[in-house]
């Protein structure tokens, strides 16, 4: 697998060019920040009620966060892998990836990989959104001044960290599904539910059971619970791996590779 | 015989339906195979089968001499396929989507605009993929299954869609690669007449069985054997006694006397006789039999 993994990779970050999915990702970085500045250069007060606020980065990357990690995020990931998967299927290439000398795991993986590292790009544009949405206003407002307060890297790469990790499972269940079928409206349709469904459950006691509600039950109820954020980390783990191995089993075992 | 295809017994069932019974094809090196058979006789979940597509469920398949199963990697990277349609990413130019398999089979960066050139999409520049005509499409793929310089060429029905200028130019192409490059070529079609000027050797199959395997002359010699003379007159009892007499055997069918084709002297011959003998021959006429007809005739017969 690993002599060809990293030419593999190379190909699918080719065939991601130009994809609805290559330009959701940039466009979703972007949309969360372009929210909070257009917010900012209307109501410059609010700008100015969070410089004075005193912890102005942090409050600004959770509000970020909060608009992110119930919807936007979950979606943009059941979307993203779904439409990257459905490639294949739509230009009928299935058959000749699956003809060329690279092993089932290679195949697998790269695909996968791709997918972690859309996801590492669509959360790299929100952070670099965010510093236009914090840098902007001023340049607009003379009595607005510049955000030049230490930045709280540790803050905002552990925060970062967290909604990665809590994506996986979710990210790693949609791409099992959509591996596995033709049609693209099964795991779209699948996948949606389970984010609506996931939104239903953030208030029950056990909804850490839910991988598509990780990320928004991160958000409002860790800071409260210690022990959820624990049950977050663990069943992050499990999860990941379990979709991890059957995605990669039904995918090894499919009868038919075309 | 140095074959660079051999399967033996090799079996696939969908559900309850028998799709591939007992297939044993030969396809020497070098040579290019023509399979042919009628729609959903069998021919494309055999490719499949031979590129790894399908699981293989009895039988043996060896490319050039090693078991498929064992060499999966090492095979293909020696195998250039295009299976049914082409694999074709559409929001992507042909050199991009060149460059997609490149990285796959990591053949040098020339390879890209050399294959251009030869399935002759060199000027295609920025224009995707789909927004490509179906003819510009197949070359494409058959441009994918060049790029890494294979031995051996595995393609299912390549002139598809094509019109007739494309068919020539696709069929001088896969001529010009056997005979210049020596590269294997098994090239499948529901159409004789498409391949019989490409193919050096055949192999025909109908409901799953290999009905026909061989050279083409050995089919042509068929051709022979099937084509007969056919005499009308107005006493055809009479008339086939003085075939007989004369040497050939004939029999009647029906209104007419039907015999082996004899050389042009003996038919000359043949009708002298008859006349002097005071029988009008009405009709004397050579019926040949086609390739195509014997083909027809071999996959209608009852298996």
């Amino acid at each position: 697998m690993s002599t060809l993994l990293l030419p593999a990779i190379s190909a699918e970050w080719i065939k991601r060019r130009r994809t609805f999915s290559h330009w959701m990702v940039i466009a979703g970085g972007f949309f969360i920040p372009s929210i909070i500045c257009i917010v900012f250069l209307c109501y410059p007060d609010r700008y100015q009620s969070l410089q004075q606020s005193g912890h102005f980065w942090e409050h600004l990357i959770r509000k970020a966060w909060n608009m992110f990690s119930f919807f936007f995020l979950p979606m943009g990931v059941v979307l993203a892998v779904s439409l990257i998967t459905q490639l294949e299927f739509r230009s009928v290439t299935w058959k000749q990836l699956q003809a060329t000398p690279a092993s089932y795991p290679t195949i697998f993986f790269s695909k996968l990989i791709v997918l972690l590292l859309m996801l590492l790009q669509l959360f790299l544009l929100l952070n670099f959104g965010l510093l236009i949405a914090a840098f902007l206003p001023p340049l607009f407002y003379t009595d607005l001044s510049f955000p030049w307060y230490p930045f709280p890297v540790q803050y905002l790469v552990a925060t970062n960290l967290h909604y990665y990790l809590f994506c996986i499972p979710l990210l790693l269940l949609q791409y099992l599904i959509s591996l596995q079928s033709r049609n693209f409206l099964i795991p779209i349709g699948t996948g949606l539910a389970l984010v609506v469904f996931g939104m239903f459950v953030l208030s029950w006691r056990y909804a850490y059971l839910i991988p598509p509600a990780y990320t928004a039950l991160y958000y409002i109820r860790s800071g409260q619970e210690q022990g959820l954020l624990k049950n977050l980390y663990l069943f992050s783990w499990i999860y990941s791996i379990i979709f991890l191995c059957s995605g990669y089993l039904l995918f090894v075992w499919k009868k038919d590779k075309s | 015989m140095d074959y660079c295809i051999e399967t033996s017994g090799l079996y696939h069932q969908f559900r309850d339906q028998t799709v591939v019974e007992d297939v044993s094809l030969q396809v020497p090196t070098r040579s290019v195979y023509g399979f042919l058979g009628p729609n959903g006789a069998g021919k494309t979940t055999t490719l499949r089968l031979l590129t790894g597509l399908l699981r293989k469920q009895r039988g043996e398949i060896q490319l050039f001499g090693k078991e498929l199963e064992k060499n999966r990697a090492s095979l293909l990277q020696q195998t250039g396929t295009m299976i049914e349609s082409p694999s074709v990413y559409a929001h992507l130019t042909a050199i991009e989507n060149l460059q997609v398999w490149q990285s796959y089979f990591r053949c040098p960066d020339q390879r890209i605009p050399d294959v251009l050139q030869t399935v002759g999409l060199a000027n295609t520049g920025s224009k995707k993929a789909g927004q490509f005509s179906l003819g510009m499409k197949q070359r494409l793929g058959i441009a994918i299954a060049l790029l890494h310089q294979p031995s051996l060429l595995i393609l299912d029905e390549p002139t598809n869609g094509l019109d007739p200028e494309g068919i020539i130019e696709i069929r001088n192409l896969l001529q010009q690669l056997n005979q210049e490059e020596g590269i294997t070529i098994l090239v499948s079609s529901h159409l004789l007449s498409e391949i019989e000027k490409l193919v050096s050797h055949l192999g025909i199959i109908h409901q799953g069985r290999l009905l026909f395997q061989g050279r083409l002359e050995e089919l042509s010699q068929q051709q022979q054997k099937f084509s007969r003379l056919r005499i009308a007159t107005n006493d055809n009892e009479r008339a086939a006694t003085i075939i007989l007499q004369s040497g050939l055997s004939g029999q009647i069918e029906g209104e007419k006397i039907y015999l082996p084709i004899p050389s042009n002297e003996q038919i000359a011959q043949l009708n002298f006789q008859l006349t002097r003998a005071g029988i009008s021959v009405y009709e004397l006429q050579v019926n040949r039999v086609d390739l195509e007809t014997i083909f027809i005739d071999l996959i209608h017969q009852p298996i």
